[in-house]
């Protein structure tokens, strides 16, 4: 008798979290995409029309001026872009008003409307590079509790690498797999080696004199922002670049492919890392995308990212990094970013293969 | 006691379940129908005409891949986001399933579908955007707590569904599974196939080998452990049809799953407390189309066992476990819940 009214018990405790779940689901909104909406209607004549002007779209923003590169998600909605407009490569009639930039919940929006110059280009991902930020005589950011930034980097990038080759089938490379000093310039020489199509740099902020709980997401790219040089500044330690190497990979800032897919990219994952981490601590702030001269950044060829994934000097973030649950979690938020990001690629090619499709089709039926 | 199940003639109850490889479903009437998950579509207006349909499912669309656009669309158990031709080949598949049960034109339909755990992860909107126009009245579950309600082991246990592009591990302890208590990995039923075309096309470069060849082989002759017969098939070898010994090869590939399944069921189940992970060991449950692999259940206790002592069983009837597991949960379910579902 008191067996089944436990079954009971346990049975409605499913049945309403099985109705709840799926309220919740129904209850969310899907996020708008621009691109794919374009494939239904483009078929024939009007199919060509549309591969030419997208090429003619890419090959102006390839040849345009620099813009505004920080991408600060949180001040959106308050702080109008300096050209009006989201950075987005486009025609102005094409491009993002300001006051109608996503939160960082919609941000898939803003990373896909573009056309993508790797997707015109028929770039892949078919290997990853994950470097684990520091190591070995560099201990990185210190907790107050004696944490150290190195041991967190290098097991959440063993993690993410477990579930991104595990789950997805996708080749991962670490720059370092255990407690090793590596200067940036060897990291960068590994990607390099790798041929690495992305390249991820995993690092833990700190603040000292200020309990801040923060989420960032650098990406390569020309540098706009003061404390953005001060961190870089930072992490640029251990560089072991000659001052000649630095002119010449300085002058890869130039190269837009890199810059246009590594902002794409760090858009996916600053999204995913910010609205995960809001599910798990309301307090944390999202400071967007940025870019700054990180030299891990500018010596890889690949696009690249250096996410800063917590704020060791946040006493209570700091006791979250010492539980291997939690850094299981920044993981898979890293992993849903990444993931997130190389959908957006496959999708976009396959909308690409439909236009074509549909333009062939439209022909033979002439 | 379980609830007394709902059947009326005014409500159709059905649990669907949409997996990578195969796609069931089973209705409160008892009928009972299963397709393999692949949609296409003609080619071109010469194939739409040749094939005289607009869209094809599962062995027949498999039959005609030359001439039409095949689509598995829960790949990798998700739907690859924003993907349109992936979410309209669920809406094409669930509609067929539904077809398939012939629900009479006045009856409105409850429908409680289970998922790929991952798909449920990524996929909740696109999942059910893509279901709801078929049904009255839809509710969403993660396929392997599907199976554990159908099997009425909600508390205790650890389900393992071994199907074709994951592997959906779900820990059930008396309340509906979260995230913490799944996990999903893909060295599953496609990894296999993927593994032993590879090694067959190594080993034997002269021979015509297809995916749908290798995992017809392995659905009908996989093993783990060893063998009781050897493993032989006819292949087109160099123009002529040769029987070829793919004993070692089977068994090496089927096997190459099991290491990743224990680590993760082990890594799963220690995040328990003591007492209930010695509970779980004892009611460790396979479900599936790899789970039928022969010697699967023995050869995963066998690689659990230095963790202790593992009861590690097949469900009866995987097939269509998952199916009767979400059509139990739609008839189980309360009136009150349905309503704004």
């Amino acid at each position: 008798m008191g067996n089944d009214r436990s079954r009971h018990s346990h049975r409605q405790e499913i049945f309403r979290s099985v109705y709840e779940e799926n309220k919740r689901i129904e209850d969310r909104s899907r996020p708008r995409r621009a691109v794919p909406a374009a494939r239904t209607n483009v078929t024939g004549i009007g199919g060509v029309i549309f591969l030419i002007l997208v090429f003619v779209l890419a090959t102006n923003y390839v040849f345009q001026d620099a813009r505004s590169s920080e991408f600060d998600i949180e001040n959106f909605s308050s702080v109008p872009a300096k050209s009006g407009y989201a950075d987005v490569g486009l025609s102005n009639e094409l491009l993002i008003p300001s006051d109608e930039l996503p939160v960082a919940d919609d941000f898939s929006a803003i990373a896909t409307a573009p056309v993508p110059l790797a997707e015109l280009f028929h770039l892949g991902v078919r290997r990853i590079v994950v470097d684990a930020g520091h190591g070995g005589r560099d201990p990185g950011a210190l907790g107050s509790e004696g944490l150290m930034e190195k041991d967190i980097t290098l097991d959440v990038a063993r993690r993410l690498k477990r579930r991104l080759t595990e789950f997805h089938g996708i080749r991962v490379d670490l720059t370092r797999e255990e407690d090793q000093t590596l200067s940036l310039k060897q990291r960068a020489e590994f990607s390099n080696a790798s041929d690495a199509d992305l390249f991820i740099s995993l690092h833990v902020n700190q603040f000292p004199e200020e309990p801040v709980y923060a989420l960032e997401t650098y990406y390569f790219g020309p540098q706009k922002n003061a404390s953005a040089l001060q961190l870089a500044e930072l992490e640029n330690k251990n560089s072991d670049y000659t001052v000649a190497e630095f002119n010449r990979m300085i002058r890869q800032i130039g190269d837009r492919v890199k810059t246009e897919e590594s902002r794409r990219l760090a858009a996916h994952v600053q999204a995913s890392m910010f609205r995960n981490s809001r599910e798990l601590n309301s307090q944390v702030r999202n400071w967007g995308i940025k870019t700054a001269p990180f030299l891990v950044l500018v010596g890889v060829t690949a696009p690249g990212i250096l996410c800063e994934i917590g704020v060791i000097s946040n006493s209570e973030e700091e006791r979250h990094l010492r539980t291997p649950e939690y850094r299981e979690q920044l993981a898979m938020f890293l992993e849903e970013g990444i993931l997130a990001y190389l959908n957006e690629l496959s999708n976009l090619a396959a909308t690409q293969n439909g236009v074509t499709e549909n333009a062939t089709e439209e022909k033979d039926n002439d | 006691m379980p609830p007394k199940k709902k059947t009326t003639t005014d409500t159709l109850y059905i649990g669907i379940d949409l997996g990578t490889s195969r796609s069931a479903i089973v209705a409160s009437t008892g009928k009972r129908q299963w397709v393999q998950s692949y949609v296409g579509w003609p080619k071109d207006f010469v194939a739409k005409k040749m094939l005289g349909d607009n869209v094809l499912f599962g062995q027949e669309a498999l039959d005609n891949r030359l001439s039409v656009h095949l689509v598995r669309p829960l790949e990798q158990g998700v739907i690859r986001d924003g993907t349109e031709r992936d979410e309209e080949a669920v809406r094409e598949l669930v509609h067929h399933l539904i077809e398939m049960v012939d629900p009479g034109s006045s009856q409105e339909i409850y429908a409680a579908v289970g998922v790929p755990a991952e798909a449920l992860r990524v996929n909740k909107l696109a999942i059910r955007d893509a279901v709801k126009e078929y049904a009255d009245r839809l509710m969403i579950v993660s396929e392997p707590f599907a199976v554990a309600y159908g099997q009425e082991m909600l508390n205790n246990a650890l389900f393992i569904d071994i199907g074709a592009g994951t592997v959906d591990f779900c820990i059930m302890h008396g309340t509906m599974p979260t995230e913490e208590d799944q996990r999903t990995i893909t060295t599953a039923g496609d990894f296999i196939d993927a593994q032993l075309l590879g090694r067959l096309q190594e080993k034997y470069p002269g021979a015509s080998f297809s995916e749908t060849m290798v995992r017809g082989f392995k659905e009908s002759k996989g093993f783990v452990g060893s063998a009781r017969n050897r493993v032989k098939v006819s292949v087109p070898f160099d123009g002529v049809t040769r029987s070829l010994d793919i004993s070692s090869e089977m068994s090496h590939v089927c096997e190459s799953v099991i290491p990743a399944i224990a680590e993760t069921a082990m890594d799963l189940i220690s995040r328990y407390e003591p007492d209930f992970q010695e509970d779980v060991k004892k009611n460790v449950y396979l479900a599936g189309g790899s789970s039928l692999i022969r010697g699967m259940d023995d050869g995963i206790a066998d690689a659990l066992k230095e963790y202790g002592s593992f009861n590690v069983s097949v469900i009866e009837d995987p097939l269509y476990a998952g199916a009767e597991g979400a059509l139990a949960l739609a008839q189980d379910m309360p009136e009150e819940y349905w309503v704004d579902m």
